[in-house]
């Protein structure tokens, strides 16, 4: 009787423990759900000087905005099972900014009023879908998820979850590193495989729905799907902890009504390192076809609808300091993109896109951080005279995870 | 450079105020007392992975094995879910 009782007891203070230490984990029948994700505001002020073909600088009003960084706020929910020797699972992810919102878009000012309850904060499901496998063989993705090719980049980069570069802070997100390190990774549509762990060693590879350039819509179809993959190996050894990887990606554009259709290669190698407080990242990719630094958004995958030439990459230094556990960071990036006359606008482009962050990041509880950032960053277009614009951005605010 | 090392001061100097005594650490988790298997968390901004592993090294006197590693970048979530040797 005893030794149930105490079996009993046990049993119980298991249980607490588990729900005392888990996040927001809930037990439904057979599923286990688990909600995580994170609300984060960040105050930035964004100083721009512009300088022109003639070598002439001319600063722009400075910007002062509130919303989130790199990382929108975030609400996921996702649940697990066991089933016929399967482990299977779902998951959702909704998205959005902390800004007012603009509802200034496309030039007309509801109200004459910036932001506002009309504000345009959307809802953006980035992720939503099923895995099934074992242990033992490996598990298969399908849905639409974080891509593979750049994935590792990302998620090392310590801006991730603060500013970096692309402020002002407005709409969802900022930009962090994407497009002055490395290649965004995105949300894409997908079927993947990941290979079972061996002794830290694991491989990842999947076919992706097409990213078409983004301003040629319905110059160029979805004939091919794209492929990417990657390995990863795993090491704690004594004090030393680490990963190392190397990927790729391959995409075919195909053009329609008689245009060049071209295939996107790339190839990413990056090693992440920690000893006792201090941590180290390097990375570095080279590829044609991937960047968009010409005609949209910095960083994102084939929107230039050109086989440019691309290559980047970041270092990054990191110590947390013992006792208050503030980590102190410090990181510089760059992207290179060109491309002869051959691209959609017909303009050729030699693009420098380079970034000096420094970053303060404190834990006030275990949920919650604190982010103090200072990014210097200076884009080149050396094909066009001595056109450049720089861009200071100081971001102060806080992040909850959960 | 003087004005960085104004910068690191005060910003070191407000986080020591902001210190929390009772620690901003996470935790392990046990999963499975029979089988020993238990999950580390080293979410957010400041924790990383090795913080991770040495929660793995901790609980585990005589080793682990490593079961699942998980990363989701929607709220900065990093999981360690690992088996301790006997």
């Amino acid at each position: 009787m005893n030794k149930k009782l105490g079996l009993a007891v046990a049993g119980a203070l298991v249980a607490f423990a588990s729900t005392a230490n888990a996040g927001i984990t809930i037990p439904a029948g057979d599923w286990t759900v688990d909600i995580g994700g994170n609300v984060n505001a960040y105050y930035t002020n964004v100083q721009t000087d512009n300088t022109d073909e003639n070598g002439v600088t001319s600063s722009a009003a400075k910007a002062n905005t509130i919303g989130t960084g790199l990382l929108p706020a975030a609400f996921g929910i996702g649940a697990k099972t066991r089933q016929n020797d399967l482990d299977i699972a779902f998951q959702f992810s909704f998205f959005t900014g902390t800004s007012s919102g603009d509802n200034l878009a496309g030039g007309v000012a509801a109200h004459g009023v910036g932001g506002g309850a009309a504000g345009n904060n959307t809802l953006n499901i980035r992720q939503a879908f099923l895995t099934f496998g074992d242990a033992s063989w490996g598990t298969i993705k399908a849905g639409r998820d974080l891509g593979i090719f750049g994935s590792d980049a990302i998620l090392s980069d310590m801006t991730l979850l603060g500013v970096g570069t692309g402020g002002p802070a407005g709409g969802s997100s900022t930009l962090g590193r994407i497009g002055s390190g490395y290649i965004y990774a995105d949300w894409k549509g997908q079927m993947s495989y990941t290979s079972p762990n061996w002794n830290g060693f694991q491989f990842a590879a999947g076919v992706m729905e097409n990213f078409t350039p983004a301003f040629t819509d319905g110059d160029h179809n979805k004939k091919d799907l794209a492929y990417e993959g990657k390995v990863t190996y795993d090491f704690a050894a004594n004090d030393v902890t680490g990963r190392v990887w190397l990927g790729g990606i391959s995409q075919k554009t195909n053009a329609n009504y008689g245009y060049e259709s071209y295939t996107s290669r790339g190839i990413d190698v990056g090693a992440k390192v920690a000893y006792q407080g201090f941590g180290l990242v390097g990375y570095y990719y080279d590829g044609e076809g991937l960047d968009s630094q010409n005609q949209v958004a910095q960083g994102l995958f084939n929107g230039n609808g050109t086989k440019s030439k691309d290559s980047g990459g970041y270092v990054q230094a990191t110590f947390v300091v013992p006792g208050i556990g503030t980590k102190l960071g410090a990181s510089y990036g760059l992207s290179n993109s060109k491309d002869g006359a051959t691209n959609w606008g017909g303009n050729a482009f030699d693009i420098e896109n380079e970034s000096t962050i420094v970053g303060a990041y404190h834990p006030l509880t275990k949920s919650l951080n604190l982010v103090a950032e200072y990014t210097m960053q200076e884009v080149k277009n050396k094909a066009a005279g001595s056109t450049k614009t720089e861009k200071d951005t100081i971001s102060l605010g806080a992040i909850l995870f959960f | 450079m003087k004005l960085l090392a104004v910068l690191i001061t005060l910003i070191l100097s407000g986080c020591y105020a902001l210190s929390n005594p009772q620690g901003a650490a996470q935790s392990v988790k046990m999963i499975d007392l029979k089988t020993q298997i238990y999950k580390a968390t080293c979410n957010g901004a400041v924790e990383d992975w090795a913080n991770c592993y040495d929660r793995a090294k901790q609980t585990c006197p005589n080793g682990y094995a490593q079961k699942e590693r998980n990363q989701s970048p929607v709220g900065g979530k990093r999981e360690l879910v690992f088996q301790c040797n006997k």
